[in-house]
């Protein structure tokens, strides 16, 4: 992994294809290489669907090695959605087999001469990039069935799908499980439609020939590994609850607490969440011959996925995650395991961001465009989206959109990006992290292991009324630094609890790298991908206004704690001071 | 259930079922169900008391607790009083998940939903709470407080019985002392009753 793929779409002859060294970039990977590059290459006022934005693709840290849970990558560009800087990841095989290849990023910059859609071709010895308009308006799950049959099963995909061909805002890039399905996503932030304005439809990744990226210290990184997989599997978080339920295990705590933001967050509560809770789900996949217990990459351990068969007993989808769920479900008034699984379905085939097409759809019969929790007309509205109706152009464009063509005062956006599954009244920590940081409103922006932990920042006294600042502040620059990793941030769990988990990731880093880490690398390593994120947003004209959750988190009490937004804008300016 | 007939129950039923049907039961302790307690006494001395829990498996294992819908950090000083409706959970994934483990260094995140005891009542009568077990707590509780008996609501009982695989797991089926056929078992009769469930697998 030490050199960069760049493909020139704006090439006078057509596509022009250069491999660099990594010059600048050495020792970057992940989030800290797409967000390097994109600070650094594009200019913050081009438009985001225009020559000057470029596409970032970067494997993680450790991805391609055998180090476990690595297999996420990251994907960098200047959102359309947001107009932002974007960073956005994934899981899925792509993020393994690229490393291999030896690529830690590729480039796709310039915008072609017409409308020719393009596939893109990656083997050991060569690039080949081919025009193919027969894959136009293709799903995500055809077009990797014909990927398949031309190259084989041994491939890995990345791709969109109609929607990134729209270049719509809602639209995801696709990433191919093991099973060479097109069902994880980088899904936030309209990246797809970055990918659609560059002409290409599809990478496909040939890792044959390859092998695993070697550590520089073997012993270390394989006792290393040895002992972060014992911790992972020996957590009631990593070990017990995901494999069993997966993240939908969430949905009776939520809605337990108040905060499962329901039709349109006007409720914390959802009469109907026990029917498509993870333990319901779990169960109704084990009922159906699916598997509520699945990785979503080679050297998962924590199998958080699963196999969502539909009532026949067919493959319908991967198992709908907590997000997917709450967000064509509870947040829409629907309780139909099987209509929210189809969308998912949907939303995966045109590749579309689940979450924004969930808050879009509410927000569309918050607009009085259906009823809160006729699940038909849901499942209709995300197949306007597919065939490009002039109402599907509308909801492809995400819930800001949505809102204001139909006014809607109750849009859950912070910049026009929707929020995730926990409502920031009751919850008031996570509005610290959907209102400050630089990506719109994203819960995974503030997720990872804690100071006290990492020592990031200092410790945090949690009595005090300040300490979620604090901690948005620390949660949001230990997330950069595993982001980079490539590691699954849902190992935070583990090495939240763990001391010994933790020591056995670092020495997980440093026996591949053979560079020592400490909780000051991890610190300054976050804080410096935050400050280039965050300078591009100022470049591109956001301010403190732009980091602020809409009025009426303020004004409306979210029953049955009937609590409003506390959190001041005093506060929220403090986060980045460090 | 309604308060003013708390101590009512219409239908006493007893199911035997095979040991790897029992999980199909599970969704009932989820959708909460009513259970003895002691009003005015703390949530821990429920948990050891009533519920017959260990301190070891309350302090590792159930690490997410709410008390109407608040988060709770202190059991020993969150009062229970008549219908107060208790949920519990094993620890939970992501950041806000974690936010609700109690006393967590991320409680701070949820604190205007945690729970802060604003009751006093310490007349320490037999009431009835209402319960609900979530996850692997519903997993690792369920067989045994299924066997002593929950008070549930007819409807929630016959919606779970709609799903025929249940009956095919049943060995038998009891209530007010006759035994049934399970194949001929007829839930219209639950409907507006309030049964005493026992599950013997």
């Amino acid at each position: 992994m030490d050199k960069i793929l760049r493909i020139n779409m704006g090439g006078q002859g057509g596509p022009e294809i250069k491999t660099e060294p990594m010059g600048d970039y050495s020792g970057l990977a992940g989030r800290a290489m797409t967000s390097g590059i994109v600070s650094k290459e594009v200019p913050p006022l081009c438009h985001p669907l225009g020559e000057d934005n470029k596409l970032v693709i970067a494997p993680g840290m450790l991805s391609g090695s055998l180090a476990a849970m690595s297999g996420r990558i990251s994907v960098g560009c200047k959102s359309p959605l947001t107009g932002g800087i974007k960073e956005s990841n994934s899981g899925g095989q792509p993020s393994q087999v690229l490393a291999r290849i030896g690529y830690a990023a590729i480039v796709i910059e310039g915008k072609p001469a017409d409308d020719t859609l393009y596939k893109v071709f990656i083997n050991k010895d060569n690039v080949e990039i081919t025009p193919d308009n027969s894959l136009k308006m293709l799903g995500n799950y055809d077009l990797v069935d014909k990927m398949k049959a031309a190259h084989g099963d041994k491939i890995a995909c990345i791709s969109i799908g109609p929607a990134g061909e729209m270049k719509m805002s809602a639209a995801s890039i696709a990433f191919t499980d093991m099973e060479l399905r097109p069902t994880r996503h980088a899904g936030r932030g309209g990246t797809g439609a970055v990918m659609g304005s560059k002409g290409v439809k599809v990478i496909v990744l040939d890792g044959e020939g390859t092998q695993a990226r070697s550590p520089k210290d073997p012993d270390k990184f394989k006792e290393a590994n040895k002992a972060f997989t014992a911790g992972l599997k020996k957590h009631p978080v990593t070990g017990e609850g995901l494999p069993a339920y997966g993240t939908n295990v969430l949905t009776n705590i939520l809605n337990e607490a108040g905060a499962y933001p329901t039709n349109n967050f006007s409720s914390g509560r959802f009469d109907g969440a026990g029917k498509i809770s993870g333990e319901t789900e779990a169960e109704t996949e084990t009922a159906r011959g699916g598997n509520p217990t699945h990785g979503c990459h080679k050297g998962c351990v924590i199998q958080c996925s699963g196999i969502y068969n539909d009532k026949d007993g067919n493959y319908l989808t991967k198992q709908p995650e907590y997000e997917t769920i709450w967000a064509h479900g509870g947040n829409c008034g629907i309780d139909d395991l099987d209509a929210i699984a189809m969308m998912d379905r949907l939303d995966d085939d045109y590749g579309l961001d689940t979450i924004e097409m969930g808050a879009t759809i509410a927000v569309a019969m918050e607009a009085g465009l259906a009823k809160f929790g006729d699940a038909e007309a849901a499942i209709g509205f995300v197949k306007e989206v597919g065939k490009g109706t002039p109402l599907g152009r509308v909801l492809g464009n995400g819930a800001a959109v949505t809102g204001q063509v139909f006014g809607v005062e109750r849009v859950p956006v912070v910049k026009k990006q929707a929020m995730p599954a926990y409502d920031p009244r009751a919850v008031q920590g996570i509005a610290v992290t959907y209102a400050t940081t630089p990506m719109g409103a994203d819960h995974t922006a503030g997720y990872a292991v804690t100071a006290n932990i990492l020592g990031v920042g200092g410790t945090v006294d949690p009595l005090k009324p300040e300490g979620q600042v604090e901690l948005s502040r620390n949660l949001q620059i230990a997330t950069a630094a595993i982001d980079s990793t490539g590691m699954c941030l849902f190992i935070a769990f583990a090495i939240l609890d763990q001391a010994d988990t933790f020591q056995a990731l670092l020495d997980l880093i440093s026996g591949f790298t053979g560079a020592g880490m400490t909780g000051d690398d991890v610190t300054e390593l976050g804080k410096s991908v935050l400050k280039n994120e965050r300078n591009f947003n100022a470049a591109a004209g956001f301010t403190a206004a732009d980091d602020r959750l809409p009025e009426y988190f303020k004004k409306e009490a979210l029953p049955p704690h009937n609590v409003t937004l506390q959190v001041t804008d005093e506060e929220l300016d403090s986060v980045f001071n460090w | 259930m309604d308060k003013s007939n708390t101590d009512k129950i219409d239908i006493h039923l007893t199911v035997e079922i095979k040991p790897e049907f029992l999980s199909l039961f599970f969704r009932l302790l989820a959708n909460g169900f009513n259970i003895k307690a002691e009003i005015g006494s703390s949530l821990k001395e429920f948990f050891l008391d009533r519920l017959g829990l260990v301190e070891t498996y309350l302090e590792d294992r159930v690490q997410t607790i709410f008390l109407n819908g608040k988060a709770v950090d202190n059991i020993e000083t969150a009062l229970i009083t008549e219908d107060s409706t208790i949920a519990l959970s094993a620890a939970m994934p992501g950041l806000v998940g974690a936010t609700f483990r109690r006393g967590g260094r991320y409680a701070p995140m949820r604190e205007k939903i945690s729970y802060d005891t604003e009751v006093n009542d310490h007349r320490h009568q037999e009431g009835l709470v209402f319960l609900k077990l979530f996850n692997m707590i519903a997993k690792e509780m369920g067989p045994e407080i299924l066997k002593r008996g929950i008070l549930v609501k007819g409807e929630d009982l016959a919606d779970l019985f709609k799903n025929r695989e249940i009956l095919s797991g049943c060995v038998s089926v009891t209530y007010d002392n006759q035994i049934q056929n399970p194949d001929n078992f007829d839930d219209t009769f639950l409907q507006e009753k309030r049964v005493l469930l026992k599950i013997l697998s």
